[in-house]
C-alpha cells in the first residue's frame, strides 16, 4: 500500500473541519472596506513623478546659479593671488606690511623717509 | 459587477475606479484566502487578523502587480507569506515544542473546529512540516490545486513541488503509524 493510499484509508476524503462565527463572511467585505485607508500607495506613487519633475527642474536651476556664481567668485579671488604668485617681487614692494618690515630692518621712521625724498 | 480578471485589473490600476474594484476583489476572493490562511494559522481570530493584514498589503502594493499571473495567485502569495511570517513570530515568542505539539488537543478544545480527533491529528502532523512542504500539501490536499498553479504561486518548479508533496505525505503517514 502506498503512503497516499494509507492516508486516504485513514483520513477519508479531505474535509474542511474549521468553522467561522455566524455571518463572518457576509459582513467581512463591508467591515474591511470601512477600515481601508482612502488612497493606496499606488496612487501616491503615480502622483510623485510629476512633483519629482518640478523638483528636479528647480534643483537644476539652483545648481546652475550656484556653479556660475562660484565660478565668477573664484575668478575674482584668483586675480590678486595670481599677481602675487606671478609677480612676487613687485607685489611685495607695494605691500604695506613689506614696507613696514623693511623700515624696521633699516631702523628708519617716516621722518627720515620724508627727509630723504625732499632732499633730492 | 466586474467578474473578468483582466477588466478588474484595469479598474484597479485606475485611481478613479480603484477603490470600487478593490472592494470587488475582497468580495470575490476573501473567503478563499481566509481558508488558506486559516489552515496555516489554525485559530479563527489569528486568521481574521492575518487575512486583513494581507489585504491591506495587497492594497498598498497594487502598483507592483504586473498582471503576469492571475490576481488570486498574487493575493494567495501575499496571504501565505503573511501566514508563515505569523507562525515564525509565534514560534519566536514561544518554544517550538509549545507551538507544534499539542495542536490536536488545542483544536479539539476550539469552538470553531468541527473535526474529530483524526482530523485534529492531521493538522498537528501538517504543522510539523517545513514551510514549503506544508504549503504544497495543504494547497494540493485541501484545495486540489494543480501543480502548475502552485508553481506560479510559490515560484517553484512543478517537479520540486511534486517531490515536496510526496515527502509531506510520507511524513504524515509516519506520524499516524507511530500513533496507531
Amino acid at each position: 500500500m502506498t503512503n497516499e493510499e494509507y492516508l486516504n484509508q485513514r483520513l477519508g476524503s479531505p474535509r474542511n473541519a474549521f468553522k467561522v462565527p455566524d455571518g463572518y463572511f457576509d459582513n467581512f467585505t463591508q467591515d474591511f472596506m470601512a477600515k481601508l485607508p482612502e488612497q493606496s500607495t499606488a496612487i501616491r506613487l503615480q502622483r510623485k513623478p510629476v512633483v519629482r519633475m518640478w523638483m528636479y527642474a528647480a534643483a537644476s536651476v539652483v545648481v546652475a546659479v550656484f556653479t556660475v556664481s562660484a565660478y565668477f567668485l573664484f575668478q575674482q579671488q584668483e586675480a590678486p593671488q595670481a599677481q602675487q604668485f606671478s609677480e612676487a617681487a613687485p607685489a611685495a614692494v607695494y605691500s604695506e606690511s613689506y614696507v613696514d618690515e623693511a623700515m624696521d630692518y633699516a631702523m628708519m621712521d617716516n621722518h627720515d623717509i620724508y627727509a630723504a625724498l625732499y632732499s633730492e | 459587477m466586474i467578474t473578468d480578471d483582466k477588466l478588474l485589473v484595469e479598474q484597479l490600476m485606475n485611481p478613479k475606479t480603484q477603490r470600487r474594484a478593490f472592494e470587488q476583489v475582497v468580495r470575490l476572493y476573501s473567503e478563499q484566502l481566509y481558508w488558506q490562511v486559516r489552515r496555516i494559522v489554525l485559530a479563527h481570530e489569528d486568521a481574521n487578523d492575518v487575512l486583513q493584514n494581507s489585504l491591506i498589503k495587497a492594497w498598498q502594493a497594487l502598483d507592483t502587480f504586473k498582471g503576469d499571473s492571475k490576481l488570486i495567485t498574487w493575493l494567495s502569495r501575499i496571504a501565505i507569506n503573511e501566514s508563515l511570517d505569523f507562525l515564525r513570530r509565534q514560534k519566536n515568542a514561544l518554544s517550538t515544542d509549545d507551538v507544534d505539539t499539542g495542536i490536536a488537543n488545542q483544536l479539539m478544545a476550539d469552538d470553531y473546529f468541527d473535526g474529530d480527533e483524526t482530523e485534529a491529528m492531521l493538522h498537528e502532523a501538517i504543522a510539523q512540516l517545513p514551510d514549503v512542504q506544508r504549503t504544497v500539501f495543504e494547497l494540493r490536499y485541501f484545495e486540489d490545486m494543480k501543480y502548475s498553479d502552485i508553481s506560479q504561486l510559490l515560484g517553484t518548479s512543478e517537479g520540486a513541488l511534486k517531490a515536496s508533496y510526496h515527502i509531506a505525505v510520507k511524513k504524515i503517514t509516519e506520524f499516524f503509524k507511530a500513533r496507531d
